[in-house]
């Protein structure tokens, strides 16, 4: 089996112009700007809103641990050395914040009755904006056919799986946000998609669901 | 492993395709250009790992809130204090208790009422005693002396004891029942 070879990503989310700004806010920021940094938060927010929720599934949760990620990003924003990286690195916290998250749901787990706890691995139920039920119930069957797949895959694997295909990270943004090589990255996602490409009710779950 | 221009693509090619399309060689190119098997099986995979992406989006919930820096002029007493460097916080913390332990020993319980006293009701005690003086000589208003026709009528004590005699056994006098006090 031939490994994937470690060659650095060149294609980019963002355009040029786009990468531009956001250095330019990232620097000036780092220059003592609030705005420029309520600007980048702005930017980011959606994006890391989505990363905690896709992993803890609370709405509530997930709004908790984005504010906390941009709480944390301004107070060292000055250890960032590279403002290329901003993106990568505000993944690295929210990473290392959905870590702390489960690391404490799980003491207080075991101080819990099992009663208590049943609530806690429910989908979120409270929303603004209430979905309607084939919303609710497509959720719901998507939460469970990826959580059947990625129960599949090793943590590692699972995580950059999650970071490239749920949170369309590159593989340098991915690298530095696990402080990785490339190559290990492009290694473990190799093996994920390998287990991807034979797990055939899940892939029959995402055409059925696109057709 | 590699595969000639005939040959359909491995799954470790395929899957090398989807990680990144130019550590595909020469070969394995002009077959995918050609073969609309493989092509088909990489586009499948492609399309499926792009579904993945849409429905995770399409299925999250959006978010409602939005990250503000809090203002920069609303830093609380506290965090003011505990900013400050340790010594002048000592030398503000004596102070402090210097002037609550020297306010607590010169007010004295009652001062200040005193004080509310005086600001309002200061009257000379001179004036006050000779106004107490005609008060007792004179008890009866004019009008009522020229009522009764009595006045150049002499109001002493023996006078006074005519109109409001002496109850000796009265128990509302405030000798009633004293110790060594005669009562007949």
């Amino acid at each position: 089996m031939r490994m994937p070879t470690t060659k650095t990503e060149t294609k980019q989310t963002n355009p040029a112009g786009e990468n531009d700004k956001i250095q330019a806010w990232v620097k000036a920021a780092q220059a003592g700007q609030r705005t420029s940094f309520e600007r980048l938060a702005d930017r980011y927010y959606s994006a890391i809103y989505r990363m905690a929720y896709y992993r803890t599934h609370n709405r509530m949760d997930a709004e908790d641990i984005t504010q906390d990620v941009f709480a944390k990003a301004f107070k060292g924003l000055g250890r960032l050395t590279d403002a290329n990286h901003f993106k990568a690195w505000l993944f690295q916290i929210a990473i290392n914040r959905v870590r702390d998250f489960h690391r404490r749901k799980k003491l207080t787990r075991l101080f819990k009755p099992l009663a208590d706890d049943a609530g806690d691995t429910q989908p979120d139920q409270f929303e603004t904006t209430s979905p309607g039920p084939y919303e609710l119930l497509r959720r719901q069957r998507f939460q469970q056919e990826s959580e059947k797949f990625m129960a599949r895959l090793s943590k590692t694997e699972k995580e950059i799986f999650m970071l490239r295909f749920f949170d369309q990270l590159q593989f340098n943004e991915i690298a530095t946000a696990l402080q990785r090589s490339e190559s290990t990255i492009k290694t473990h996602l190799y093996r994920a998609l390998a287990k991807f490409k034979h797990d055939h009710q899940f892939r029959e779950f995402l055409k059925g669901d696109s057709a | 492993m590699t595969a000639t221009s005939n040959d359909h693509l491995t799954e470790d090619q395929l899957l090398q395709k989807l990680l990144d399309p130019s550590d595909l060689s020469d070969n394995c190119k002009a077959h995918l250009a050609a073969c609309s098997s493989c092509r088909i099986a990489v586009d499948s995979l492609h399309a499926d790992l792009h579904q993945v992406h849409t429905l995770a989006l399409a299925t999250s919930p959006k978010s409602v809130g939005q990250f503000r820096l809090p203002s920069a002029h609303t830093k609380s007493v506290f965090s003011i204090w505990a900013g400050m460097p340790l010594f002048p916080r000592l030398v503000a913390s004596a102070i402090a208790l210097f002037l609550v332990i020297g306010a607590a020993l010169l007010i004295k319980p009652g001062q200040e009422n005193i004080s509310v006293y005086e600001a309002g009701y200061t009257v000379d005690p001179d004036q006050l005693l000779s106004e107490i003086d005609e008060l007792v000589e004179t008890p009866f208003a004019p009008e009522f002396l020229l009522t009764i026709s009595a006045t150049e009528m002499d109001i002493d004590e023996d006078f006074m004891k005519t109109i409001v005699p002496i109850i000796e056994n009265d128990p509302m006098s405030r000798t009633w029942g004293k110790k060594g006090e005669s009562l007949c």
